[in-house]
């Protein structure tokens, strides 16, 4: 059915404007039953490869599963495409079908079942009033035979009875209509579609605010790089052909965030008129002063009030470094930065603050490798200061550097150990011993 | 950075930018393309079911 028109490769998504009007005329009918059909037979591909769907069997098995698949979309997406001009028309249209047969739905059980309802129950309340007057009038007879009032009461009771039967059953039947009616189905799904295309949209505004500050920050950088190199040019016509790409790929990103706007405008719509429908499901057989005394219940529940408005903050576009950048882009976290006042350590200055730093800072080599050596460094230390109450940065160094050439140590051995931190000292040492 | 070490960098941010942003676009139609069926069968499903009561 659908062949003639199949076999064409939609390629890439383009925004799906309705530049077109439908080649024919449509006949109702026939367009639903078509869908349908190829809705169908989507429902049983999607059956045979559900297995498939997941990555790992994508890998596994190729993508001729997938493909097929997706050639069927393709296809109705064509044919939709063909018949309505676009997706969003196909959307438009069905709509309005289905607005159109919901009207006349409910129309028919407004002027069938729920006037029928309203009228009973108008009958029972004048029936009411008009028993309350007539038993009132004969209580007030006088010499009335007791029996006859009773009859006439009955009487009254039977009728009275006969139309909470009748009301009865009509009533039956509209619960049964409105149990089975489609619209609390269709309002269900219409919200589902509503959150899922709104998902959609977020995550196509959280992608393209995204891109927007990337794309600013690399052509920031772009323009930072110096043109210090013979072969930059060159270099640089490549990373500007790639930012390119990436504002092609900007362009397809805000194409889709229209896209899917015109989905969810459509859907907003689509919610207020299902809304509707169904407040006219559940008025249906409700009498004017029943649908006053509810409008009024429901005012004092939720008195009307003035809601303040959501003002949203713009966040200042913050404005990132290459190296941040890529940081931000492998996922990597920056080093720590320590807040408050920067730590302030003193300076050793006399023979013993330099001693109680350096044994600190070297504990193997001042004690371990020193006592093997024979040697005592707080002694040394003292000997090689020769009573100096000052001592600057370079001479404890050079006396610590002298102290590890009689401890035994070689030059690069002696460099090495200075160089390294604590725990590398401490491993090397370990390994030495 | 030096200038050669930032040139390879941004170009690694580009590249990778682009492979991010093209598997974003396909995901995203993927389902857009989803949520278009889904949409489809609601609306057929409710102009075919809606039809108007017969009158008891």
């Amino acid at each position: 059915m659908f062949q003639d028109n199949w076999g064409v490769d939609l390629g890439k998504r383009t925004i799906e404007k309705p530049d077109q009007e439908p080649k024919t005329e449509i006949d109702q009918d026939d367009v639903l039953t078509k869908i349908e059909s190829a809705l169908n037979e989507l429902d049983s591909e999607f059956q045979t490869n559900t297995n498939v769907i997941g990555a790992a069997e994508i890998d596994k098995k190729g993508t001729s599963g997938i493909k097929k698949q997706a050639d069927l979309r393709d296809k109705i997406k064509l044919w939709i495409k063909e018949r309505f001009g676009s997706t969003e028309n196909f959307q438009k249209t069905l709509s309005e079908v289905g607005e159109k047969v919901a009207n006349e739905n409910l129309a028919g059980l407004e002027s069938g079942v729920g006037s029928e309802i309203i009228e009973l129950k108008n009958k029972i309340t004048q029936h009411n009033n008009e028993s309350q007057i007539a038993l009132t009038a004969v209580m007030g007879l006088k010499g009335l035979d007791p029996v006859k009032i009773e009859k006439i009461t009955a009487d009254l009771q039977v009728e009275k009875n006969k139309l909470e039967q009748e009301k009865k059953i009509r009533e039956q039947y509209l619960t049964e209509q409105v149990t089975m009616h489609p619209l609390p189905a269709k309002q269900e799904n219409l919200k589902r579609l509503f959150t899922n295309y709104q998902g959609i949209n977020e995550q196509i505004l959280t992608k393209r605010q995204e891109l927007d500050s990337d794309i600013s920050n690399y052509e920031t950088a772009l323009k930072n790089i110096p043109d210090d190199k013979k072969n930059l040019a060159e270099t640089k016509i490549y990373l500007n052909k790639k930012l390119d790409e990436l504002k092609r790929q900007r362009i397809i990103i805000a194409e889709r965030e229209e896209l899917v706007k015109t989905r969810i405008n459509i859907l907003d719509q689509e919610q207020k008129k299902a809304q509707s429908f169904t407040e006219r499901l559940n008025n249906l057989g409700k009498t004017k002063e029943e649908l006053q005394a509810e409008k009024e219940a429901l005012q004092a529940k939720n008195p009307p009030g003035n809601p303040k408005k959501q003002i949203t903050l713009k966040r200042p576009r913050k404005i990132f470094s290459l190296e941040e950048l890529r940081q931000k882009r492998t996922g990597e976290k920056p080093p720590e930065v320590k807040m408050g006042p920067p730590e302030v350590v003193a300076e050793p200055r006399t023979p013993d603050e330099w001693i109680n730093k350096i044994i600190k800072d070297y504990p193997y080599i001042t004690t371990e490798t020193g006592k093997e050596a024979g040697l005592d460094f707080t002694k040394f230390f003292q000997e090689k200061t020769e009573k100096k109450q000052i001592i600057k940065p370079r001479e404890a160094e050079k006396i610590l550097n002298d102290f590890l050439k009689q401890s035994g140590l070689k030059l690069r051995e002696r460099k090495n150990y200075l160089n390294k931190t604590t725990a590398e000292r401490k491993k090397s040492i370990d390994k030495t011993i | 950075m030096s200038s050669d070490k930032e040139t390879q960098t941004l170009m690694d941010l580009l590249k990778k930018a682009e492979q991010e942003n093209q598997k974003f676009i396909n995901d995203i139609d993927r389902q857009i393309d989803e949520a278009d069926l889904q949409y489809a069968q609601v609306l057929i499903n409710n102009s075919q079911n809606s039809k108007a009561p017969v009158k008891k």
